[in-house]
């Protein structure tokens, strides 16, 4: 036993004590297969998962490196389970390989005889198998790439793709000499050009778009752009002319308002999962062109029909952007098989630590009922309660105090409801935003925000995703709906943005005091705490009298 | 039919705690009996005298054996005579007289022999079943006899001794946790008990999440705990007993060597001496190797128990691939506190210190001592524990901490102590705001008073704030509780006191009950406890007295009791009562008896006779001897005979 800074726990789980000498070397080691779950200020978890283990195989890994490591910097023995589990999951992946055989057939062999037979009698793979070959391969039905990988992820033979892709039409992209990748950056470009698709994992401002438009420049390719919405296509496009030669007329988008098909064409999930008459309306976006690379921008977002339509494009190459593996509906395994495995992964503080990104610190204040609407909150039904808590009338206040005691910085101001976006726009004198307000006035208030030209705006749920606000440094939420980690991430990932004024970020969360309202804040406040933020709770009535 | 007599005399005449032992591993169903005689002729039954010789060693076989073979009905040997007779059939073997002792006073208590004045004589139905043995392919008297055991192997090929101590180690740490898990989660909520005995599936399941081993080990665990005192089933279930504090607060490898030393205490004496003469990498194949010999009666039963033993002793850390660790060989040849030496290094450092983090997690680098470990659980929920544990801190944890009796003191003081960080500010803020709320709403029973209107008020709340009492009045998700407002300050519900703090409680309302809000810092917590129960053996003429606050009753003591009640009911006239129940058996068969008497001048008579009735407490039948009819007191009956039927 070493008395290192990790203590490996038989539910797989790995502990980190961040304050041992050894904790960032060993960090930084096992970041290759455990996946970090919680970093609060001390301890923080890594999970060990047949995911995270497939990942660094696919990486080059092997389980012999992963054991010594968690050895190394175990202070305990790394218990036996956990061991022969390591050894028995790592040596499963690649044990079954894609490939493509002289002629060109799609095949799936194996040495391991005993593995070949199990997955040819399942009944959800041998569909996908037209004929034994050779006593060591089968051969695939030539549309099953994507649908077999899943299936044998499912079963827990993870397949070494070698299939190979389509190299799709030589695109020409550079990148403009203003400006220059970050080292990171770099890394994570190399590793998916080095593994042929996959996922690169970066917090929110650490440029992600920067890593598509690198990664576009190395493939030098015709490349389709999956974005979650209209408006991160539009601040992909300004990315993009912003960052590489490519010109407007090379960049196309393909949305609800606009149908154009280019060189490079960012899309949205939407249109790519509308429907007409039962049947996808946009599917022939996908072989518009001969794409030599597809950009999965917010991969954790990918709605579920994508992956039926990712699954049939297993030939080109495939990159997934996003700031965490996590998915609400639990579907990690889908993005692992049919995007790819993950190929860079940055933890958030230790980008932050670098100085891309500012460090936020979260308050959540607390606001008293009235006792007339503490009445009226009890005597309603649970769906209503939720509403008055969070349309607190102390909660106006507050906001004043928090906007004034900001001035100078650029804050916006989240809610979920509109009249209560619409009062508190009204009480600040600053414009509002919400899913009603039309793109060209959105991206006015954007740019006018981004240049500082309006130093507040109220705005609903609909600026949390993909938006690019670089310059606020301070978020005041006002009410939102149910805390999921996904939107807690966005919401600080709004505050994460390098900032020019090097004002440290605020997240201020405010929460009427004995309400439901204050169940979601403790989720909140796990999450940001367990994110490794600073997290501090206040009265209002304190920070009034302030 | 003399035998069932005979036994049921000897078995009137046990004590309790023998009964208990005889019905136990008799494995005996209270079902049909009313009576010793009843018990006397169930155990008599050939299947359940196969059952209990199959459970035998060879030795006490032999002993059966011989006593079979070697006398005729009604003949008596004596110990020295039985050590002669084996000692003729194995020159090589070390049979002893306190061997023989040893044996003699179990087999009597499992009612296959029986004992008067040092001599031992065996049961006709026991030497019918041996008898029987060879045409089973079970061994006859011949090789039951062979008392040389097989030559064990002692040369395997080599095995990681060092990798077996710490993968051992991993398990003898896990047993340790699993057992403290229980002591804790009894504390908190004792194990039901069906009627019939054993944990209901759901509480079977509870135990298994939190204990963290498969739902089969649960009852091994309980069992463990059962035997080494550490619990104890009461009136509302198992519950710790006092001893499983002290337990708790030994060193954990000292916490080890006391579970698998009662472990050990109920392997076959055979076993655990072997053991000791053993190198540990052979242990798995000298249990394989001696078990089948040691119980060569019930070969199928044999098998299952030595995959039993093996598997107890895998999770409890002495074996690992068939390898007895150091310490589980310290154990069995220098005792608990050399195996508990041997263990210390191979365990993880216990830790005194926590980190306590922003998101209400208290991290413990470590297993925290066992001490510290109570007092956390008081004040936060056991999110994860291994190696290193993961508390959880919340307002109702809190809250409870303080209806137990913690003071918000105490709670700063212990955390300041033990933090390796302080107390973050989000935890510092959650106690000031939990101690401020907490007690402003409380809860007391009521002592229904008759009055009008409060006649069937059972709880009162009261608060601090007038408001408060406004909202709960209003509140939706508590107009189960039918509250009405029975003073300015006051509300009454109908409910129970339980139900209503349960149903604010759940409301998110800081309701205490009235005393603990009342109460002082230093208020004990509350726990369930068992009382400690020291065993005393309680005499035949004891009826069992059934204290409703203690363990109920096993279903062994309730047949005990049952009997003890029919036979003081009885009281003298049970042997002719024994006599009666026979002779109607046998009139009802038609079977031919041969009866003993003594008349009241001494004179004594012996009647071969088919009886034909059984009334006035006479018995009739027809002598074929002297053809008449015999008419006999059953008083004057002194044995009865089944000559044919």
């Amino acid at each position: 036993m070493s008395n290192g800074p990790l203590i490996v726990q038989s539910d797989r789980t790995v502990l980190l004590e961040v304050a041992h000498p050894d904790a960032e070397n060993a960090r930084h080691d096992i970041a290759v297969f455990a996946e970090l779950e919680r970093a609060p200020e001390h301890v923080h978890t890594y999970r060990i998962t047949r995911l995270g283990l497939w990942n660094a195989r696919a990486a080059g890994h092997t389980a012999d490196e992963m054991l010594a490591t968690l050895t190394r910097y175990s202070k305990f023995d790394v218990p036996q389970s956990v061991a022969i589990d390591i050894l028995e999951t790592v040596g499963r992946y690649g044990r079954l390989v894609i490939e493509r055989d002289a002629d060109g057939t799609l095949i799936v062999r194996s040495n391991d005889e005993a593995a070949l037979n199990q997955i040819s009698r399942s009944k959800r793979i041998a569909p996908l198998l037209t004929q034994q070959i050779r006593a060591d391969a089968f051969s695939v039905e030539h549309w099953a790439r994507g649908q077999l990988k899943q299936e044998l992820v499912k079963q827990g033979w993870p397949a070494e793709d070698l299939a190979g892709y389509t190299p799709g039409t030589p695109h020409a992209i550079s990148l403009t000499d203003d400006w220059s990748l970050r080292d990171y950056q770099k890394r994570a470009i190399e590793n998916f050009q080095t593994g042929g698709s996959g996922v690169v994992v970066l917090p929110c401002g650490a440029g992600k778009t920067l890593v598509g438009a690198g990664t576009m420049a190395a493939v030098g390719a015709t490349t389709l752009i999956l974005v979650t919405n209209t408006v991160s296509a539009r601040q992909w496009r300004d990315e993009l002319l912003k960052r590489t030669a490519l010109t407007p007329e090379e960049i196309g988008e393909y949305s609800g308002q606009l149908k154009e098909i280019k060189p490079v064409t960012i899309a949205t999930y939407q249109i790519l999962t509308a429907k007409r008459k039962g049947e996808y309306a946009h599917l022939s976006l996908l072989d518009a062109l001969d794409w030599g690379l597809i950009v999965y921008d917010e991969v954790h977002l990918l709605p579920a029909p994508v992956f039926k339509l990712t699954a049939d494009l297993q030939a080109r190459r495939r990159l997934g952007l996003t700031a965490t593996l996590v998915r609400e509906d639990g579907r990690e395994s889908d993005v692992f098989s049919l995007i790819g495995p993950k190929r860079y992964d940055a933890p958030w503080k230790e980008i932050e630590a670098q100085g891309f990104i500012s460090p936020a610190e979260c308050f959540e204040v607390r606001v008293d009922l009235p006792q007339s609407t503490r009445l009226e909150y009890a005597a309603a039904a649970d769906n209503e309660r939720y509403r008055l808590a969070a349309t607190a009338p102390a909660k106006l206040e507050t906001v004043k105090r928090l906007v004034a005691d900001h001035t100078g910085e650029q804050i916006l101001v989240i809610a979920q409801y509109l009249d209560q976006i619409e009062e508190l726009g009204a009480a600040l004198g600053v414009p509002t935003l919400t899913g009603a307000t039309p793109v060209s006035e959105r991206e006015q208030l954007f740019q006018e925000f981004r240049t500082g030209a309006i130093p507040v705006l109220v705005v609903s749920k609909v600026a949390n995703f993909s938006v690019d606000l670089p310059d606020a440094s301070v978020a005041i939420q006002v009410s939102g709906s149910f805390g999921s980690r996904q939107e807690e991430a966005q919401r600080l990932g709004r505050l994460l943005r390098p900032t020019e004024t090097g004002h440290t970020a605020s997240f201020y969360t405010l929460v009427a005091r004995d309400t439901v309202d204050q169940e979601f804040a403790q989720n909140r406040q796990r999450f940001l705490a367990e994110q490794g933020y600073s997290y501090t709770i206040l009265d209002a009535s304190a920070l009034i009298k302030k | 039919m003399t035998s069932v007599l005979s036994l049921s005399s000897q078995l009137s005449g046990a004590t309790t705690t023998s009964l208990e032992i005889t019905l136990t591993e008799r494995q005996v169903t209270a079902a049909g009996i009313k009576d010793f005689f009843d018990l006397a002729t169930a155990l008599m039954r050939p299947e359940s005298l196969t059952l209990a010789l199959g459970q035998l060693e060879r030795s006490a076989l032999a002993i059966l054996s011989t006593l079979a073979t070697e006398t005729n009905a009604g003949q008596w040997m004596t110990i020295d005579e039985i050590v002669a007779a084996l000692s003729a059939a194995n020159p090589d073997s070390k049979i002893t007289p306190e061997l023989i002792s040893t044996h003699r006073d179990r087999l009597a208590t499992l009612a296959l022999i029986r004992v008067e004045n040092e001599a031992i004589m065996g049961w006709p139905e026991v030497d019918s079943i041996l008898e029987m043995w060879p045409t089973h392919g079970l061994p006859g008297h011949r090789q039951l006899t062979q008392l040389v055991p097989p030559t064990l192997m002692d040369a395997l090929p080599h095995t990681e001794l060092e990798t077996v101590d710490r993968h051992a180690a991993e398990r003898a740490f896990a047993l340790v946790q699993a057992v403290a898990e229980l002591i804790a989660e009894l504390s908190v909520q004792p194990a039901a008990v069906r009627a019939r005995g054993g944990l209901t599936l759901p509480t079977t399941k509870r135990l298994a999440e939190a204990l963290r081993v498969d739902i089969d080990w649960v009852p091994f665990a309980l069992d463990l705990a059962g035997q080494t005192n550490l619990a104890q089933p009461s009136a509302d279930g198992w519950k710790p007993t006092p001893d499983a504090r002290e337990w708790l607060a030994t060193p954990a490898p000292e916490r080890w060597a006391f579970l698998a030393q009662r472990w050990y205490s109920r392997t076959p004496p055979d076993i655990t001496q072997a053991l000791a003469q053993h190198p540990r990498h052979v242990w798995g194949d000298t249990v394989r190797t001696l078990m089948p010999w040691l119980y060569p009666g019930g070969r199928k039963s044999t098998a299952e128990w030595i995959e039993t033993v093996l598997r107890e002793a895998r999770f409890m850390g002495i074996f690992t691939n068939d390898s007895a660790s150091s310490f589980a060989y310290a154990l069995t040849t220098e005792g608990p506190a050399a195996a508990a030496a041997a263990l210390a290094p191979l365990f993880p450092a216990e830790v005194s210190t926590v980190y306590i983090q922003p998101d209400l997690t208290v991290i413990s680098p470590g297993p925290l001592l066992a001490t510290l470990d109570t007092r956390m659980r008081r004040l936060a929920l056991v999110e994860n524990r291994a190696l290193a544990a993961t508390y959880r801190i919340t307002e109702t944890t809190l809250l409870r901490a303080l209806n137990a009796g913690d003071s918000v003191e105490d709670i700063r003081t212990f955390l300041t102590e033990i933090s390796l960080t302080g107390i973050p500010q989000p935890l510092d803020y959650l106690l000031t705001e939990t101690v401020r709320r907490h007690g402003s709403i409380r809860v007391e029973e009521l002592t229904p008073t008759g009055g009008i209107g409060d006649s069937l008020a059972r709880s009162r709340i009261t608060a601090t704030d007038h408001h408060a009492l406004a909202t709960l009045l209003v509140d939706r998700n508590l107009q189960h509780l039918s509250l009405s407002r029975s003073a300015s300050d006051a509300l009454t519900s109908p409910i129970r006191t339980s139900v209503v703090l349960a149903s604010l409680q759940e409301a998110r309302y800081p309701a205490a009950p009235a005393e603990a809000a009342n109460r002082g810092a230093s208020s004990a917590p509350v726990t369930h406890e068992a009382p400690h129960t020291p065993h005393t053996e309680a005499s035949a003429q004891e009826a069992p007295d059934h204290d409703p606050d203690a363990a109920p009753l096993s279903p062994v003591q309730l047949l005990i009791a049952k009997l003890r009640k029919n036979q003081s009911e009885q009281g003298a006239e049970t042997v002719e009562a024994g006599f009666n129940r026979q002779l109607s058996l046998a009139v009802k068969a038609k079977s031919t008896i041969r009866v003993s008497l003594v008349a009241p001048n001494g004179a004594t008579h012996e009647y071969t006779i088919l009886p034909t009735s059984v009334s006035a407490a006479r018995l009739r039948g027809l002598d074929h001897v002297s053809d008449v009819e015999r008419t006999l007191p059953i008083g004057w009956i002194t044995a009865v005979e089944t000559i044919e039927g």
